[in-house]
Order: structure tokens, then C-alpha cells, then sequence
């Protein structure tokens, strides 16, 4: 399920600005950006205004509210897209990420699916 | 072309998403499991899934994929296509836009070597009709899905029925979803919007208004009035997006309407998310569903498509088998 394959098992990575995470598209085909929304991160319990996460596919970056401009950019159903968090990650080897992603399958006018994918993760 | 008459069998590779999401077979590695396990012949892809660049391909990737497919002994069957006319949700795409979208998705069906383009019917018949030509000339037939919630005489299906008659050709068909012949709501979508935490009365309130009678013009009535209703009631806003699913995934139209179209049938959709420990599928009574069909005199593919990777990580393959083992049993094959 889609659910269970948002956030990747080993895609938690500290960097210098804060973390990255390793993300998949939560639907069955790939989806152009514009039809794709970072709708709500949460580490540790605690809420990151997205603003403050960029957002990169096919060695590009957006911010998160930049992707709805983008109808040319597809994201393949196999790739990965990465989150660059711009916020600190406490010290500790592992946690809780909980993270929302939005979709408009633009095929089916009004369809907004939010699925929210939850996990303790390790940082890598 | 195969010379086989009657309902063949065949698979999506839609029903292996779990594994092909979850990166563990790559596109050749699924065709190549369908082969061992004999699922095919009948392969039928998802443009936008397993092609990476579609609409557009590559001579590389297409050479690769017929050859692939000529050495395991499958045969491309259909290739979905999208009307994504919401690319940029603020912008719907003009006809000439899509058109040209269209268009190209047919080229590169031609291009990877499938007799049959699935579209979708937010393509418009205008938009058909003129594809036409092109489907004519690069010989691919174009299927209208008539998936949940619309039955064969809904006013959209009935606009493109219309225009099949005044163009009159070989190359305008149907595919039928068997999910908008289901008799009930599948038990896996309502296991899984449990197990989400859905409140036991929202499941209730979709169930009910999914029972309730269908009005033939108003084939998205149905949410509609849920949505209303569970409004009323105080439901959250955020459990409401998974129960558009039930309406959309699953509607009651009787197994003999698809007599109306059968002439027209281009390819079948064998949907289904469940199937139980006696092989039958709960909600989609293939037993009287089949039978019309060979009744009707269909010639050509059906692919098994099992749709509770929605739902279940439990692998699709064996789901498959046993799809293939309830179609083999009704058609007296086994």
C-alpha cells in the first residue's frame, strides 16, 4: 500500500541545514508535480511549517509551494524524490516521522487523496 | 495476431503494483514471472506506470519490450492510457491540447506494438472522433472504460455510444470494468478503511448509500449525496477523500446490460480486490458476469486485474492464479 511505502525505510539522512527524507509517490503511476502536495510534516511530534522543506525530483528543486506550476515535471512511479528539511533533527539515532502527501490524479476531476504515512526511522 | 476465438485470458500488470512500486520487480522480472506462472498471454501495461518518459518512448525501450514479450510467448493485449486533462489542476487542457496528448499515447501504443489503446471517458467523443484517423492508420483500437460508477447507458457512456454510431467503425469499442458490476462493496476496502480508523458510522453511512437505488442520470449522484449526509452528521472532512473510493471503485449494474455493447467490446477488465479461500471473489459475481459474455459471443482478451494492492501488501501473483482458476472453472477450461 501506498500507506506503508510514503516515507523509505532507510531515506532519514542529517545534513548540515537539518535532514533529508527519501520519498516515493503515493499512487499507482507517475504524476506531474503540479498534482502533488507536501501537505503536512511531522518529526519528534512537532509540526514543520513547509515552507521551510524544498523539495527535489529529477536533480530538481522546488519549494514545496512551487509545485502546482509545474505540469511539465513528472515524477516516475519508480523514482524517488527527495525532501531537504530546512529545520534541526534532535540528536538520537531514530524517529518519529509522520508525513502527509497530497494528490489530484488529473484524471479524476476533484479527486483530493491526503495519505499519511507514519514511521520511526533511522537516521542514515 | 492470434487466431484464438472466445474470452482469452490475460493480466494487467496494475495488479502487481505492490511489487513493482515497492521496487521489487522491475518491469522485465514482472513479465517474466507472468510467463513462468502462465498469466498471460494477454499482457496489458499502464503507459504512465511502466514506461518511463510516456507518453513518449524511446526506439530502445520499444525494441526491448517486443522482443522481451516475443521470447516469453506473451502478446500485448491493451495499453492504458490518460485523459490527465487536469495536468495543471487550475488549467483544464483545451481539445486541441488534448487531442495532441491523445495523440501521442496512441503513437507510442503503435510504437510498443498493442491492438488496443484503454482511454479514459474525460477524453470527450469529440476528441475520439478525431483521434480516429490516427487510431485508424497506426491500427489501434480505442476502448472507452466503463469503470464505477457509470453503466453502459450513463449520459456520458451514452454521448460516446452516439458517436460510435455515426462514425461506425471498427476501431471505436469498450471495456468493460467488472467492478461496475459488483453486488457489494468490497470486504478488502472495508478491512482496510478500518484499519485506517474510519468511524463505524461513516462505514455504515457509505454502505447504506451505496445500496440505495441508482438514478441512470446521475451516476455520481450517489457520493454526492454521501457527502452531503456525512456532512450533516459531523464526519470529518479528511475521512471523507478514501470513501470516494467505494463509490468510484464499485457500482451495481447487472451482468446482462453489457449485451447492449457487446458488439463493441474491444477488451475486458477482470476487476477485482478480494478473492476468498473457495476462489470466489466477494462482490463481483463472475459466475453470471462471465456467462454473458460467451453468451454475447466476446473475442478477445479479458485481463485479470486485482486492484487490492489499494488495500494489502499481500502479493499480487498469487492473486492472479487464482483469478485465472475462477475464470478457467466458469468457462469450463479447468
Amino acid at each position: 500500500m501506498f500507506v506503508t511505502r510514503i516515507l523509505t525505510n532507510d531515506g532519514l539522512r542529517r545534513t548540515a541545514a537539518g535532514f533529508d527524507l527519501d520519498i516515493r509517490v503515493p499512487w499507482y503511476r507517475s504524476l506531474p508535480l503540479s498534482t502533488v502536495e507536501i501537505a503536512e510534516l511531522t518529526v519528534d511530534g512537532e509540526t514543520i511549517d513547509t515552507k521551510l522543506i524544498a523539495f527535489e525530483v529529477n536533480g530538481k528543486t522546488f519549494t514545496t509551494g512551487d509545485l502546482i506550476n509545474h505540469p511539465e515535471e513528472w515524477w516516475f512511479v519508480l523514482d524517488s524524490a527527495y525532501l531537504h528539511v530546512n529545520h534541526p533533527l534532535k540528536p538520537g539515532a531514530g524517529h518519529d516521522v509522520a508525513l502527509t502527501v497530497g494528490i489530484r490524479p488529473p484524471y479524476i476531476p476533484g479527486f483530493h487523496r491526503l495519505t499519511e504515512c507514519k514511521k520511526r526511522l533511522a537516521v542514515n | 495476431m492470434t487466431t484464438v476465438k472466445g474470452l482469452r485470458l490475460g493480466v494487467t500488470l496494475f495488479s502487481f503494483t505492490s511489487e513493482y512500486h515497492g521496487r521489487e520487480y522491475s518491469l522485465d522480472q514482472l513479465l517474466e514471472k507472468v510467463a513462468v506462472l502462465g498469466l498471460g498471454p494477454g499482457v496489458e501495461l499502464v503507459g504512465f506506470s511502466h514506461v518511463r518518459g510516456f507518453p513518449n518512448t524511446t526506439d530502445e525501450f520499444a525494441d526491448r519490450f517486443k522482443s522481451l514479450m516475443g521470447r516469453l510467448g506473451l502478446e500485448q493485449s491493451c495499453l492504458g492510457i490518460n485523459a490527465d486533462i487536469f495536468l495543471d489542476p487550475n488549467k483544464p487542457m483545451t481539445a486541441d491540447e488534448s487531442l495532441a496528448y491523445h495523440t501521442l499515447q496512441v503513437e507510442t501504443a503503435a510504437k510498443l506494438g498493442f491492438p488496443v489503446a484503454r482511454y479514459q471517458f474525460l477524453a470527450g467523443p469529440d476528441v475520439i472522433r478525431r483521434l480516429l484517423p490516427t487510431a485508424e492508420r497506426l491500427n489501434v483500437k480505442l476502448g472507452l472504460e466503463i469503470h464505477a460508477p457509470h453503466k453502459v447507458d450513463s449520459p456520458e457512456v451514452m454521448e460516446y455510444r452516439e458517436m460510435y454510431e455515426k462514425e461506425n467503425s471498427p476501431y471505436l469499442g469498450f471495456i468493460p470494468d467488472f467492478g461496475a458490476s459488483a453486488t457489494a462493496i468490497s470486504p478488502a476496502y472495508l478491512r482496510f478503511v478500518r484499519n485506517l480508523g474510519m468511524p463505524e458510522g461513516l462505514i455504515s453511512l457509505v454502505q447504506e448509500v451505496w445500496q440505495q437505488p441508482d438514478n441512470p442520470d446521475r451516476p455520481h449522484g450517489k457520493h454526492e449525496d454521501f457527502v452531503k449526509r456525512a456532512a450533516d452528521a459531523g464526519f470529518a472532512k479528511e475521512n471523507l477523500s478514501e470513501c470516494f473510493m467505494a463509490f468510484g471503485l464499485f457500482s451495481r449494474m447487472e451482468p446482462e446490460r453489457w449485451l447492449e455493447i457487446m458488439p463493441q467490446i474491444v477488451h475486458i477488465h477482470g476487476k477485482f480486490h478480494d478473492i476468498d479461500e473457495k476462489g470466489e471473489v466477494p462482490g463481483i459475481p463472475y459466475e453470471k458476469i462471465l456467462p454473458v459474455f460467451v453468451e454475447g459471443g466476446y473475442n478477445g482478451y479479458m485481463s485479470s486485474e486485482w486492484e487490492g494492492h489499494f488495500f494489502s501488501d499481500e502479493p499480487g501473483f498469487p492473486k492472479v492464479q487464482a483469478h485465472h482458476a475462477l475464470a478457467k472453472r466458469i468457462l469450463g477450461r479447468a
